[in-house]
C-alpha cells in the first residue's frame, strides 16, 4: 500500500468519524435519551455483528398455513396483550420475528393469481411452481388426471434429504394427508386424493395411489422418521373404529397404522396424548402419530379433545428428540395447519391463537437446537383477506371494538361501533343493516368478525407473505423472492445435491 | 322423503308395526292397540306436521339411534347430530355430506340446543307450564300442558314415555303435530348414512374447485346449523349469539 493510499484512507476515516460526531451532535437529548432511540441503535449495532455460516447440518421449515402478514401483526399484539406488564402489546415480537433475516415471498400459482396450499407448498418443497390443487407434480400435468401426471413427478426436499442419509420429519395440526404436508412427501395430481376412497377409476387404472398410502408405503431408506398430525381415518379401514369411536374411511381394507409399524424398524404408532407422552425416544426411529380422525383441534379447543392431543410445540420438541439422533442431520417440516381454517371461518380468535402457538413451537425448536448448525425458517404458504383497521388507541384489545386515542368508542358512518379486525369477505359478511356490536363481546373466541362480501368461506389473498430465517444459510433470505426460491435456499444451505450447488 | 330414504326404511323395518299418535275412534283404537308395540325412546322414527302462522305446512322427520339422531325437513338434505358434537349435513341425491366438527361449529359461532332438537321441543317445557288434561291416545298417554313460551300462550301434549310432543302450539305462529311414530333400528339408521363422500366444513374453503361444493354454496345449503326453532315463515331462528344481519 503506498503512502498516498494510506493518506486517503486516513482522511476517509477522519471524515467518517467527523461525520458520525457531527451527526450525533445535531441530535437533541430528548431524542438520544429516548428508549426507542437506544433500543433501535442497539438493534442495528447487533445486526452489524451478525455473521452467518453457509452450511447447515439441520434444517427446520415452519409453515403457517394462511399466516398473512396481518396475521403476524395481530398475533403478536394478542400475545403481547396477554403478557404481564405489557406496554399495550404492540411492542411484542413473535419468536421468529426477531430472526436476523427476512424476505417477502410471492405466492401465486402457475394458474392462479391467488394461490392454494398445494401449489404453494409444491413450490417450497420442489423449487418448481405448479397449478393449484396439484401436489409435487409439474405444471404440465392436468389437475385430477393421473395419466397426465406420469413422468411429471417432482423430487422434493424430503426425497433429497433421505437420499443424503438425513432423517426427515413432518409435523402438522391438519391432516397429514392435507395439501401442505402432503407436498413434502407425496406426488399427486389432485390434492383431494387423500385416501383410496377418493381415487377415481382413471387414477386407479393408471397407477396413481392415495396420499396416505404414499406416506406409509415407502422404502425404509426414503421413509419419514417422524410423521405427526391428524387424519387418522384416512389410514384406517372403514371396518375399524378408532379410540375416539370414529370409523376409518379406507375401502381397500388396509390398516396403514399397522403397516407403518411392520414396515419400518423401531417403529411406533400413537393416537392420543397419553401414548405420545409415553414414547421411548431412545428406542423409536419411526414415529407415526395420528391424533384425530380429521384435522387436529384448534389450539383454542385442544383441551376439549376426546383422546387428548399434543400441542404443536410438544410435537415439534418430540420430533427433534428423535431426529437429532441422526449424526448426519435432519430436515423437519412443521405446519400450523389451522390458522387457515380459522380465517376461512371468519374467526380471528382461533386463527390468531394458532399463530401464537406456532410462535411457541418455533421457540421450542430454537431452544432445542444450535444456531451454529441449524437453519430455521418460518413462512406461510399464502395470505388471507384479513385486515387491521381503524385508528384504535395504543393497547386497544386487538380483538375488541375500536376505541379512539381519547378512549371513546369509535363509530362508523352508520353510528355503530366496529372491530379492529375484519375480513374483506366470508361468512361474517353484513347483509342489509349491520349489527350493532355495542353490547357484543367481540373478544369472545367464538365471535365471528364482520366482513364485506358475503361468501360461505372467507378466501385466501394474493399479496406477499413473509419468510424469516436464522442459522447457517439464512443470509440467503433477502429481498422479494418467488416462493420456489425457498427450496433452493434449503438445497444450498443443507447441500442436498438437488442442483449443481 | 327421498326415494332412497323411503326404500331403506321400508326394507329395514323388522315389522310393519305402526304406533298411531292421533286420537282415533274406539273401534280403530282397539285395532291400533293390537298393533301398538313397545317403543324405545332411543330407537324410533317420528314424523311431524309443522305449520306456521300463514298456514304453510311441511313435514319433519326425527330419527333416533341412541344419542345420535337425524332430522329431515325436506327431500334435499337431512341432518345428523352425533353424540360427539359433530353435525353432518347429507345430500342424498349427490351422495355427498359435509361434517361440521365441534371446533368448526364454535368457530362459526353456531350454538344449538341439542336437547331441544332431540325432543323436538325443549324437554324442560313441561316443568315451566301448567298441567292440563291427560289424553289417552291409542298407544300413548299424552299429558297436556299450557303456559307462556317465548311470551306466547302455548299448549303442549307431552308423551313422557318417548319424550316427544304429541302436539305443540307455540302461540299461533308455529305448531307441531305428531303424525306417526314407529320403531327404528340401529341398522336402518346406520344404513342411511353409508357410502356418502364426506368433506369437513374446514376444508370447504380449500375446495372451491369442487363442483358440488360450488353448487351447494350457491344454493345456500352449506350453511350453519339451526337453533332448532323455526319462525312463522318456517325459517330457522338465528342461533343464540349469532349476528342477526350476517349472511351465513
Amino acid at each position: 500500500m503506498n503512502v498516498m493510499n494510506i493518506k486517503r484512507i486516513a482522511a476517509a476515516i477522519s471524515c467518517s468519524l467527523m461525520t458520525v460526531v457531527a451527526h450525533a451532535a445535531v441530535l437533541p437529548a430528548t431524542q438520544t435519551d429516548s428508549q426507542w432511540f437506544k433500543d433501535s441503535a442497539a438493534n442495528v449495532a447487533a445486526k452489524a455483528q451478525v455473521e452467518t455460516k453457509k452450511t447447515a447440518k439441520n434444517v427446520i421449515l415452519f409453515v403457517g398455513d394462511g399466516m398473512s402478514i396481518s396475521t403476524l401483526t395481530a398475533a403478536r399484539i394478542l400475545q403481547g396483550q396477554q403478557q404481564t406488564g405489557n406496554q399495550g402489546g404492540e411492542e411484542n415480537f413473535l419468536s421468529f420475528e426477531q430472526f436476523p433475516h427476512t424476505a417477502l415471498v410471492k405466492t401465486y400459482n402457475t394458474n392462479q393469481q391467488t394461490p392454494d396450499s398445494a401449489g404453494t407448498m409444491t413450490a417450497m418443497a420442489t423449487g418448481v411452481k405448479t397449478k393449484a390443487g396439484i401436489i409435487s407434480i409439474s405444471d404440465t400435468s392436468l389437475r385430477g388426471n393421473c395419466l397426465s401426471s406420469k413422468g411429471n413427478e417432482l423430487v422434493s426436499l424430503v426425497d433429497l434429504a433421505n437420499a443424503k442419509g438425513l432423517s426427515t420429519g413432518i409435523v402438522t395440526t391438519a391432516r397429514l394427508t392435507h395439501a401442505t404436508p402432503a407436498a413434502a412427501y407425496a406426488k399427486s395430481p389432485e390434492r383431494d386424493w387423500e385416501g383410496d376412497f377418493n381415487l377415481p377409476a382413471e387414477a386407479v387404472a393408471n397407477g396413481c395411489t392415495d396420499i396416505a398410502s404414499q406416506l406409509v408405503m415407502r422404502d425404509e431408506a426414503n421413509s419419514l422418521s417422524v410423521a405427526l398430525g391428524g387424519g387418522r381415518s384416512y389410514f384406517l379401514p372403514k371396518e375399524v373404529t378408532d379410540g375416539e369411536n370414529k370409523a376409518g374411511k379406507r375401502k381397500d381394507g388396509k390398516d396403514l397404522t399397522k403397516a407403518w409399524v411392520e414396515n419400518f424398524s423401531k417403529a411406533a404408532y400413537v393416537w392420543d396424548k397419553k401414548g405420545f407422552d409415553a414414547i421411548d425416544v431412545a428406542n423409536t426411529d419411526h414415529l407415526l402419530g395420528l391424533f384425530n380422525p380429521s384435522h387436529m383441534e384448534y389450539e383454542a379447543d385442544r383441551a376439549d379433545d376426546v383422546g387428548g392431543e399434543p400441542s404443536l410445540s410438544e410435537m415439534t420438541a418430540k420430533s427433534l428428540e428423535i431426529l437429532k439422533k441422526n449424526d448426519k442431520g435432519f430436515l423437519l417440516i412443521v405446519e400450523s395447519g389451522r390458522i387457515d381454517h380459522g380465517h376461512h371461518a371468519g374467526n380471528a380468535s382461533r386463527a390468531l391463537t394458532d399463530a401464537v402457538e406456532l410462535s411457541n413451537a418455533v421457540k421450542a425448536a430454537v431452544d432445542a437446537t444450535s444456531s451454529d448448525d441449524t437453519l430455521i425458517m418460518v413462512t406461510a404458504d399464502h395470505s388471507h383477506v384479513f385486515t387491521i383497521a381503524g385508528y384504535p388507541k395504543r393497547g386497544n384489545p386487538i380483538l375488541g371494538l375500536v376505541h379512539d386515542v381519547d378512549g371513546s368508542l369509535a363509530l362508523a358512518n352508520d353510528g355503530k361501533p366496529y372491530t379492529t379486525l375484519a375480513y374483506t369477505n366470508g361468512p361474517g359478511a353484513v347483509v342489509g343493516v349491520r349489527d350493532d356490536l355495542t353490547s357484543v363481546d367481540t373478544q369472545d373466541k367464538d365471535f365471528m368478525q364482520q366482513a364485506l362480501i358475503p361468501m360461505e368461506s372467507e378466501t385466501h389473498a394474493g399479496e406477499d407473505i413473509s419468510l424469516h430465517a436464522m442459522g447457517p444459510g439464512s443470509n440467503l433470505v433477502q429481498g422479494v423472492i418467488e416462493q420456489n426460491v425457498i427450496f433452493h435456499i434449503i438445497n444450498q444451505a443443507q447441500q442436498l445435491g438437488g442442483t449443481k450447488y | 322423503m327421498n326415494k332412497l330414504l323411503l326404500v331403506t326404511l321400508v326394507s329395514t323395518l323388522a315389522s310393519p308395526v305402526m304406533a298411531l299418535a292421533t286420537p282415533v275412534s274406539a273401534a280403530s283404537a282397539n285395532q291400533a292397540n293390537a298393533q301398538c308395540t313397545t317403543l324405545e325412546a332411543s330407537h324410533l322414527k317420528a314424523q311431524y306436521q309443522v305449520t306456521n302462522a300463514k298456514g304453510q305446512s311441511w313435514q319433519m322427520t326425527l330419527l333416533r339411534d341412541g344419542q345420535d339422531f337425524i332430522i329431515q325437513r325436506d327431500n334435499t338434505t337431512f341432518e345428523q347430530w352425533a353424540p360427539n358434537g359433530e353435525y353432518v349435513r347429507y345430500f342424498p341425491v349427490e351422495k355427498r355430506s359435509v361434517t361440521y366438527r365441534k371446533g368448526d361449529l364454535r368457530a362459526l359461532n353456531i350454538q344449538h340446543d341439542r336437547d331441544q332438537l332431540y325432543h323436538v321441543v325443549s324437554p324442560a317445557l313441561p316443568a315451566h307450564m301448567a298441567k292440563t288434561e291427560l289424553k289417552q291416545l291409542p298407544c300413548f298417554a299424552a299429558q297436556g300442558f299450557a303456559g307462556k313460551v317465548n311470551g306466547l300462550d302455548s299448549q303442549l301434549d307431552w308423551i313422557a314415555s318417548i319424550e316427544l310432543p304429541q302436539k305443540f302450539n307455540l302461540g299461533e305462529v308455529l305448531s307441531y303435530q305428531l303424525l306417526k311414530v314407529e320403531p327404528y333400528s340401529h341398522e336402518a339408521f346406520a344404513a342411511l348414512t353409508q357410502n356418502y363422500q364426506d368433506i369437513d366444513f374446514a376444508d370447504v374453503g380449500d375446495s372451491e374447485s369442487d363442483p358440488f361444493i360450488a353448487k351447494m354454496i350457491n344454493q345456500g345449503f352449506i350453511e350453519h346449523g339451526s337453533s332448532g326453532f323455526y319462525n312463522s315463515e318456517g325459517h330457522a331462528i338465528e342461533a343464540q349469539g349469532g349476528h342477526g344481519s350476517h349472511s351465513h
